[in-house]
């Protein structure tokens, strides 16, 4: 590439060639003129004055006179030939060659008159006039150019040498100026550019000059500022984009009609599908060591190969014919299962790539299958339930009692060393293997169930050895019995413990059995004074747990709490506390008030509750534990405590004597609510009506507050002095 | 998990193993499918039908998922509409060369849920091709040659538009 420094030289060098060639020819061709006009005067007056000397001679025919005037002329160097005619009326054409410089013929004939110029000479013809005015005669003189051409020849040397130099020096400085005017900017410009080109936004150009060229570089400075400023923005945007991509849950790749991965791919996809994706084939990816012959990954081959050519009209129908979730293989680990979505990118109207974003769903999976087995573990617990209250309690209580003396009974006969038995004890370990599993089928405790089926399996080995000999040795499946012995053991415990879970009561259910009231009440009208052993006896057995009393409030706590806008459960502590058969007659409805009131006095909205630090869902816990003279019961809520200036300035409003006591103490008025009336709350009847209710029973019902933490009642007998371990450990057991 | 767009599909499970056809009917039926098992290997000519897809048991006691197949072919001949024949084999000796047997392709036996994500993916396939073929009407037999060299060996790439086995060279 010729640059524009030489070309501007070269055509600086052509013109200025050309000017000074035409300058050169122009003056070579005045010198030369300018040399032979001078000959050629000289000579046309050297030719008069020879002309006029010859009128007398001729005029008489004197030729000595006639060679002396030509002898005059011999002595001019520069005159090469002189001719003299005389003209005569005897003979009026008669040459007279009297003398002459040369003996070459005569250039100009007789009748001419004149000036010849030739290039080496100048002719030149005069009339020599009479005395009577007649011309008598002509004279010729050549005169020699030979020195007015030398000197041309110098001086067109000369001239060419001082053109030459006048070019060369006028090329030089016109190359100079174009160079420090023109060229060095514009190159400055362009270096700018390439710099640019390379990334280097900062680069400017260092030009103050108010031409052209100037106005270029502050235009190409404007233009680097724009696009630095666009570049940063686009930076922006694309890292704004990335941490986008980056953060999304889905891998994301695009990959182009060769079905090869291009461009960026988001770092959730490096992450699953490894560094250095691209170029690799999604196929390869996805289907990572699938076998030619792997139906779905040749689904996604055909698939790919027809996804650059459908109508985007026809994606939204052809996208479904993607796989949906793949699984994708790592070698020596469990497969992720992949949730995928395909999206086309179009250019013009065509499908130029496709973005893959592919959701790794380990979690979702392995939630689904947590959530089906609870739902299975549920539909067990509800069908064992239904069980229960159909059959009572009672009858499993039966079963599980039974079941652990067949075990044990089985693990007696096993025993602990590999031994011998007889036909009649494997067919017992048979009788007891096979009841308890039919047992556990009815109860749905299919754990339980299968295991007595693989110990029926076991058995049913032995018992066919045993059928010849009449015994047989424990030797080879003893450890087997063994094992499965203590695990169908395990799952009866479990058994119990989903029943006492789900058991209201708790691990009473466990203890009880069915007996008339009417027996019992009976019983208690008898004996229910007495204060030995018999009295006590009978006092318990009209005892009911404290579950029973809480039984239908857990289920009903949240339900209550939406009707105000809150959020709020129960947690029921001491279910097997025993309270007495008068106590409890009371005792729920007491406990209902309580938490109504907690609901809506105690517990804040989950907003009030997010902004103090507090778990949006309010708790409410009712804990039961036995004490001196009577079980205690506490009823605590993590709400904002007792509003105890309200509370004074309503006892004040209904004309209540507040006197020394205790602010909290007035909240029990009759009439005093501090709540907006509702369905829950706001008559001024549930804290007094409490009160009044345990009263009956010889409780007493205590309160405590903090604000903004919580608030707490206490039911106790009256002589019994408050037990506040039950919440000692509090945050401990709020932890557990 | 997306349904198959084109709705559900009749399939017949064929196998000797009562318990694997009913994980298997269960998984299948689970996708949207309609399900039709059995582990009688005769007497299954009357499925044909209304089936899109036969899925057969390679070993079976006395006789193999090939003689299952060339009979139900025989038997499907003559209808419009013949069903794919898949094999289901752990055997990987066989499922190689499920096409020299005369089936459509093979699955891996062992995993219900991969065997449903397999299934989809057949009918997928299927309708990929359906689409394709509606994009590209007029594909010239030189054309036909070179698309079928550049698809994957195997499955129904080997079947003839009839839905006939290609001969193997």
């Amino acid at each position: 590439m010729t640059s524009l420094g030489t070309k501007l030289a070269l055509a600086t060098v052509g013109v200025l060639s050309v000017i000074s060639v035409l300058l050169y020819l122009q003056l070579t061709s005045r010198e030369q003129q300018h040399l032979i006009s001078s000959k050629t005067t000289a000579a046309a007056m050297v030719t008069n004055l020879f002309a006029a000397s010859l009128a007398a001679p001729l005029d008489f025919g004197d030729a000595d006179a006639m060679e002396a005037e030509l002898g005059n002329l011999r002595s001019n160097p520069e005159i090469i030939q002189a001719w003299i005619w005389s003209l005569g009326p005897a003979d009026p054409t008669r040459l007279h060659r009297n003398r002459s410089l040369t003996e070459e013929p005569p250039p100009l004939g007789l009748d001419v008159i004149g000036t010849r110029l030739l290039p080496d000479r100048v002719e030149v013809a005069r009339p020599v006039i009479g005395r009577s005015g007649q011309p008598v005669g002509k004279v010729a003189v050549v005169f020699s150019l030979a020195a007015e051409n030398a000197a041309f020849v110098a001086n067109r040397a000369r001239i060419f040498w001082w053109t030459l130099v006048m070019d060369v020096a006028t090329a030089f400085g016109l190359i100079l100026i174009a160079r420090l005017q023109i060229i060095r900017p514009l190159a400055k410009v362009a270096e700018g550019a390439r710099r640019l080109e390379k990334g280097e936004l900062g680069a400017r150009v260092d030009i103050d000059s108010a031409d052209e060229v100037g106005q270029l570089a502050r235009a190409f400075n404007t233009m680097g500022e724009a696009i630095a400023d666009r570049e940063q923005r686009l930076d922006a945007a694309r890292q704004s984009m990335r941490e986008l991509f980056d953060h999304m849950r889905q891998a994301i790749i695009a990959f182009g009609p060769s079905g090869t991965i291009e461009g960026e791919v988001s770092k959730q996809a490096a992450r699953l599908f490894g560094e250095n994706l691209s170029g690799m084939r999604v196929r390869d990816v996805l289907y990572r060591g699938a076998p030619d012959s792997d139906i779905d990954a040749q689904a996604f081959d055909e698939w790919t190969h027809v996804a650059f050519s459908v109508r985007l009209s026809e994606w939204a129908e052809f996208g479904t014919l993607a796989p949906s979730e793949v699984r994708l293989g790592r070698p020596g680990e469990e497969p992720i299962p992949l949730e995928l979505e395909f999206r086309p990118v179009t250019k013009h109207g065509k499908v130029v790539r496709v973005m893959m974003l592919a959701t790794d769903v380990s979690e979702q999976r392995a939630l689904e299958r947590t959530v089906q087995s609870q739902e299975e573990a549920h539909a067990l617990q509800m069908a064992a339930m239904r069980r229960l209250v159909a059959g009572g309690p009672q009858v499993f209580v039966m079963f599980v009692e039974s079941a652990r003396q067949r075990i044990a009974r089985c693990m007696e006969i096993v025993g602990p060393i590999p031994n011998m038995l007889r036909s009649g004890e494997i067919d017992e370990l048979f009788r007891h293997v096979h009841t308890l599993k039919g047992e556990a089928a009815a109860f749905d405790l299919r754990d339980l169930q299968s295991l007595s089926a693989q110990l029926e399996e076991e058995l049913d080995e032995l018992r066919s050895e045993a059928r010849g000999e009449g015994f047989a040795t424990t030797g080879s499946v003893h450890g087997r019995l063994s094992v499965h012995f203590d695990r169908a053991t395990a799952a009866l415990e479990r058994g119990c413990e989903v029943f006492v879970a789900a058991s209201p009561t708790g691990r009473v259910a466990l203890d009880q059995v069915t007996v008339q009231r009417s027996d019992l009440l009976e019983l208690l009208t008898h004996l229910g004074h007495r204060t030995d052993v018999l009295g006590q006896i009978a006092a318990r057995l009209t005892s009911r747990p404290f579950g029973e009393s809480t039984a239908n409030l857990v289920d009903v706590v949240p339900t209550w709490a939406d009707k105000e806008g809150k959020r709020a459960r129960l947690q029921v502590e001491g279910k097997e506390t025993r309270v007495p058969a008068d106590v409890a007659r009371i005792l729920g409805g007491a406990l209902t008030h309580l938490i109504r009131n907690s609901i809506v006095h105690g517990i804040e909205i989950p907003n009030a509750r997010a902004s103090k630090g507090k778990s949006p869902i309010g708790l409410i816990r009712v804990v039961a534990a036995e004490g001196q003279g009577g079980p205690q019961f506490t009823i605590e809520d993590d709400g904002q405590g007792l509003d105890l200036a309200s509370i004074a300035e309503q006892a004040i409003a209904i004309g209540a004597t507040v006197g020394t006591r205790p602010i909290e103490q007035l909240a029990f008025l009759p009439g005093l609510s501090t709540a907006r009336m509702s369905d829950l709350a706001g008559r001024g009847v549930g804290l007094h009506a409490v009160k009044s209710e345990m009263e009956t029973v010889g409780y007493k019902v205590d309160v405590f507050s903090k604000a903004g933490e919580y608030a707490r009642f206490v039911l106790r007998p009256k002589d019994s002095p408050y037990d506040g371990n039950a919440f000692a450990n509090k945050e401990a057991r709020q932890h557990a | 998990m997306r349904k198959d767009p084109a709705g559900p599909r009749h399939i017949l499970v064929i196998d000797d193993s009562e318990v694997l056809l009913s994980r298997i009917k269960k998984a299948l039926v689970d996708d949207g499918h309609v399900v039709t098992t059995t582990t009688q290997t005769v007497g299954n000519a009357r499925h044909l039908a209304t089936c899109d897809l036969v899925i057969i048991d390679y070993h079976m006691p006395g006789i193999n998922g090939l003689a299952v197949q060339q009979a139900m072919r025989a038997a499907a001949a003559h209808l419009d509409h013949e069903p794919l024949f898949y094999l289901y084999t752990s055997d990987r000796a066989v499922s190689s060369t499920y096409a020299e047997l005369g089936f459509d392709g093979a699955f891996p036996k062992g995993d219900e849920a991969v065997l449903a994500q397999q299934v989809r993916a057949v009918f997928r396939l299927s309708q990929i091709r359906a689409m394709a073929q509606k994009e590209r009407p007029a594909m010239t037999p030189s054309e036909h040659v070179l698309a079928s060299r550049d698809r994957p060996s195997g499955s129904l790439s080997e079947r003839a538009p009839t839905g006939k086995p290609r001969d193997k060279k």
